[in-house]
């Protein structure tokens, strides 16, 4: 009883008052993320390169910043001072970048600036400190450091390397050259500030290298395990197979991810069931789900409302069969679409983001990607078995530098099952296991929650057990037509006159058969 | 007294000579069609999607820098392609013929680059009222009787109702396919009641409308047997002898169009039919369709594509253009899986056919707007000038197929009676009569059901648009039959006036 009373009271109220400033004190907005303007020159769509600015979006989405499209010719005097960083994208090196104020504007530009693709100009170089060499007609290998891991490039008809690097630049991966002299280039360059790309490409080492240069100068780089995904399934994907390859997986040990689309009614439906207890399954065998964004159809920029309904209709649907996503997937460009941000993918806060379809169908384009909690790549599982060009990424299993998924497409047959089982066993990668390693994730939409933390998942905030039976069977009350009066009256009218109609034709054709017996009868005598 | 009746007998023939029923009720439906489609601001049918077909292949694209509206609008304008045009038509068609004459019009009076879809309107205002004016001279030849003006006023209640003339200002082949089944009715009728000295213009109008009309949409392929019938009637045709083999060969040239209109509809099309036939038609008006198609050796898991349309209109778990549905689903089913599934579910089916007898008589679609966006009414707002006998149609029509089965074998039973009566009085009216009417409730009865086999529920107001035109057809033809006093026998100018 060494302690005053009055210091225990003047604690306590010390404490309280601290603790109502603390309560009190705003909840910081947002965690800001660097935004980052990405200028591109063409999306040059017949050689697809579309495709490599989608993916340089979801690389920067991976990492945690925000990135705002757009093509140069749009570009407007002044308005890089509203970003931290700006990217360069050449695509279509046969034209120019003719809007000087953009090439102005980056000249005096102080933030984070990357340039990717040929036609790097004098300006960047001088900013980079190095000199620039033209490279026509040659091959490289794409090698690491000590060249233990190497892939052969396709012939490259022109490219602009950097030489004369000063003493702190940093250099992500070397071009190595096929020809006598076997000459070395950096491939990923950094310099301060400032970094350059050659060349990007979608998948293999390429992709791994330049993700690796476009986290590392953002200064957020990692080393990420890969989670192993199986994309592309549907309430209509084979369930023997995907029930088989669950079991497969589990009996591996291998940790997984499935990324499916679901349907929003019908939920009464044996098919449906059905399709939900392979998907329980798959969550007591160490997978976990992620809810693939439908395919779009005729939408418009009035198609939000609907949209968000559909969604919260497949989760409720997915909650009442003890399914529980971890996070949405979604093509790249649902990020750049106001509509599909704001209705579907803000619910989540763990994306996993895929390659763009051929023709994108947009409700609101905005090209004004956001963030989320976590991000991962996905990254067709085919462009790391590269046997033929090289070492095979796979085997080697380096990480990665930003949260990857390694994608596999779902197979709808046992032959090709065991085909990706095959191709699974050449891999040679500590999966990402989502149980201890992901952080914990939340979905909240409409009227359930869900949360998924250290392997339990919770649903509106209470940790709940996935059961191998089907929860609670629901008798569904048989869904009755709205009937008005006049509805009714015209349904009856219809059964009155057909009655009508029948008893009339019931006796003309009696009296047909009575007429023709009197008739016949009046000649029989 | 006497005097004033026959100054008015006199001025009633005056007006009878000056203003004949046809020549009447062709004024009275240029009139309201007029007034519907060309005086601003105009209305018509907005574009559902299906325009396209009908557009780009004629040169014609949506105009730059306006929003297209879908549904909700009718639009008015559309750009003219100037320079070389790459697309090419997307299925057989005779429906070219009219947009390239409505280009060719637009160009000569309007613009070689806006081209106003009032020029689309009047191509088909303008064979429209042709064939109002033959039909109502084949309903009412040759008697002169004041009742006559009661069947021509008939004829403009019922097809100068606007849920028909608000096709006119549209990409859709339907007022041409309306204006062809008129034209091709008429020309039996008038040619039945020996309405020319010539035989040979009715016979070429009947054959060229039929062929027009049977070309100008895949699905109306099989009207080709529907029109076979009736031109079996042809044969009675007296001294005709000579030019039967004429008539043969122009029946093989209906048959052969038909067939071709069939399998000249692009793989597309074929796809989408096929996915729509199970996915609008087989998974529904039934509880779980699941066990029933796994039963039939479908995956369970394709009964959640119950409603879905091939070309999603939102969103949907999967778009069946993509392979997978190709590869794993179309090819385990077809038209004969269809018909044994249905033969296995009949209550499944006749719900299904009561579907459709419900959407019979419903000639406007509602599913689109009738107006403008510049005539400020709000979007899909319907037109209700005018349809008196669409909408009493619509709500009084018995909604039981049943209905239309005994319909239409009570109109068979009745015209047999008139050919049985004609046939001994060596007339051919009645005969010509029994087989148009024949063909006319052939397709009465089977569109519908060729309609849910092979495509489901699935735009089944558009794709029965045949069916209430024949039935229009064959109770106008009753009802100026009874006031004409010659529905159990050829017309005979002493007997009928009492």
């Amino acid at each position: 009883m060494t302690v005053k009373w009055w210091r225990v009271v003047s604690w306590l109220i010390s404490g309280l008052l601290i603790g109502g400033w603390l309560w009190q004190l705003p909840v910081q907005a947002k965690v800001t993320t660097p935004k980052v303007l990405l200028v591109y020159d063409s999306q040059n769509v017949a050689q697809q390169d579309q495709r490599k600015v989608a993916a340089v979006q979801r690389i920067l989405t991976g990492i945690q910043v925000r990135v705002k499209t757009e093509v140069a010719a749009d570009y407007q005097a002044g308005s890089l001072r509203h970003y931290q960083g700006v990217i360069t994208m050449i695509n279509w090196p046969q034209t120019d970048l003719n809007n000087t104020a953009f090439v102005r504007d980056r000249r005096r530009f102080n933030g984070m600036k990357l340039h990717i693709g040929p036609r790097l100009t004098a300006d960047e170089a001088a900013g980079l400190h190095v000199k620039r060499a033209n490279l026509y007609q040659q091959q490289f290998t794409l090698q690491n450091k000590n060249g233990h891991l190497h892939q052969l490039l396709a012939f490259s008809e022109t490219m602009v390397a950097l030489t004369h690097l000063p003493a702190k630049a940093q250099t992500i991966g070397y071009l190595k050259s096929q020809s006598v002299d076997q000459r070395r280039y950096p491939y990923g360059t950094i310099v301060g500030r400032q970094g350059y790309l050659p060349y990007l490409s979608t998948g293999g080492y390429s992709f791994v290298l330049a993700a690796q240069t476009i986290a590392m100068l953002f200064s957020q780089a990692g080393h990420y395990q890969p989670l192993l995904t199986i994309t592309k399934v549907t309430p209509y994907t084979n369930m023997a197979v995907l029930e088989r390859l669950s079991l497969k997986l589990y009996q591996r040990g291998i940790p997984f991810a499935i990324s499916t689309t679901t349907v929003g009614n019908h939920a009464h439906f044996k098919a449906f069931q059905r399709f939900a207890r392979v998907l329980r399954l798959v969550e007591n065998r160490g997978g976990v789900v992620f809810l693939k964004m439908p395919a779009v159809g005729g939408v418009t920029t009035s198609s939000g409302p609907g949209l968000s309904t559909l969604i919260d209709n497949e989760l409720i649907q997915f909650a009442q069969n003890q399914v529980y996503p971890v996070g949405m997937s979604a093509s790249a460009y649902w990020n750049q679409d106001a509509i599909y941000r704001q209705n579907a993918l803000e619910k989540a806060d763990h994306l996993l983001w895929l390659p763009n379809p051929a023709s994108p169908v947009y409700a609101k384009q905005d090209n004004t990607a956001t963030t989320f909690k976590q991000s991962f790549y996905g990254l067709d599982a085919a462009s790391l078995e590269t046997v033929t060009k090289g070492s095979t990424l796979g085997k080697v299993a380096t990480d990665f530098p930003i949260p990857t998924a390694v994608t596999f497409t779902m197979p709808n047959s046992r032959r090709s099952l065991q085909n990706l089982m095959r191709r699974l066993d050449r891999l040679n990668y500590r999966w990402f296991n989502p149980a201890t390693q992901l952080t914990p994730t939340k979905i909240a939409s409409g009227t359930v929650s869900f949360g998924y933390q250290h392997g339990t998942y919770f649903l509106n905030g209470q940790a709940t057990t996935i059961t191998d039976t089907q929860p609670r069977p629901k008798k569904l009350a048989a869904v009755k037509m709205e009937t008005t009066w006049v509805n009714r009256f015209f349904k009856t009218q219809g059964t009155v006159l057909l009655a009508f109609f029948i008893i009339t034709f019931i006796v003309f054709v009696l009296f047909i058969v009575l007429g023709r017996r009197l008739y016949l009868n009046m000649f029989k005598r | 007294m006497a005097n004033l009746k026959q100054r008015l007998g006199q001025l009633g023939r005056i007006f009878q000579k000056l203003m004949p029923p046809p020549l009447l009720a062709m004024l009275l439906c240029a009139g309201l069609a007029g007034y519907l489609i060309f005086i601003p601001p105009i209305n018509g049918l907005a574009d559902n999607g299906d325009f396209y077909r009908a557009m780009y292949s004629n040169g014609i694209y949506k105009l730059l820098g306006t929003h297209y509206n879908y549904f909700g609008y009718v639009t008015q304008h559309f750009g003219l392609m100037k320079y070389y045009n790459e697309y090419r038509s997307v299925t057989f068609s005779s429906q070219p013929i009219f947009v390239r004459l409505a280009v060719g019009l637009n160009k000569l009076f309007y613009s070689r680059t806006v081209f106003d879809i009032r020029f689309m309107g009047l191509v088909n205002y303008g064979l429209y009222l042709g064939s109002i004016y033959l039909l109502t001279d084949a309903l009412t030849f040759p008697s002169k009787r004041w009742r006559n003006y009661l069947i021509a006023g008939l004829v403009v209640f019922v097809f100068g109702d606007s849920s028909f003339t608000l096709y006119f200002n549209s990409f859709f082949a339907e007022p041409q396919m309306l204006s062809m089944t008129l034209y091709s009715f008429s020309s039996i009728m008038l040619l039945a009641r020996q309405r020319y000295r010539r035989r040979w213009p009715l016979l070429l109008i009947f054959m060229v409308s039929t062929l027009l009309l049977i070309s100008s949409k895949s699905q109306n392929a099989p009207l080709a047997l529907s029109y076979t019938v009736v031109a079996l009637g042809l044969l009675f045709l007296p001294n005709f002898k000579a030019q039967r083999l004429y008539l043969f060969a122009g029946i093989g040239i209906l048959l052969i169009t038909g067939g071709l209109t069939y399998t000249l509809i692009g793989k597309n099309f074929t796809s989408i039919n096929q996915y729509q036939a199970f996915s609008h038609g087989v998974l529904t008006q039934t509880g779980d369709p699941s066990k029933a198609i796994a039963k039939n050796g479908i995956d369970e898991q394709y009964a959640l594509m119950k409603d879905q349309d091939y070309y999603a209109k939102q969103f949907a778990a999967i778009q069946p253009p993509q392979s997978y549905v190709e590869q794993n689903l179309l090819p385990k089913y077809n038209f004969v899986w269809i018909v044994k599934y249905y033969m296995g579910h009949l209550k499944q089916f006749g719900k299904l056919m009561d579907l459709a007898a419900a959407d019979v008589m419903i000639t406007q679609t509602k599913a689109v707007g009738d107006y403008t966006k510049a005539s400020g009414a709000s979007p899909g707002q319907q037109v209700t000038f005018f349809t008196g006998y669409s909408a009493i149609a619509g709500a009084f029509f018995p909604q039981k197929f049943a209905f239309n089965c005994l319909l239409a074998v009570a109109f068979v039973m009745v015209y047999a009676v008139g050919m049985y009566n004609d046939l001994r009085q060596h007339e051919i009216e009645g005969v010509l009569r029994f087989c148009l009417v024949l063909g006319l409730m052939t397709i009465f009865i089977f569109v519908p059901i060729i309609s849910i086999v092979g495509d489901g529920d699935a735009d089944l107001a558009k794709h029965i648009f045949m069916v209430p035109v024949s039935l229009d057809l064959t109770f106008l033809l009753f009802i100026s039959d009874i006031l004409n006093h010659r529905l159990w026998h050829a017309y005979r100018e002493g007997t009928t006036t009492e």
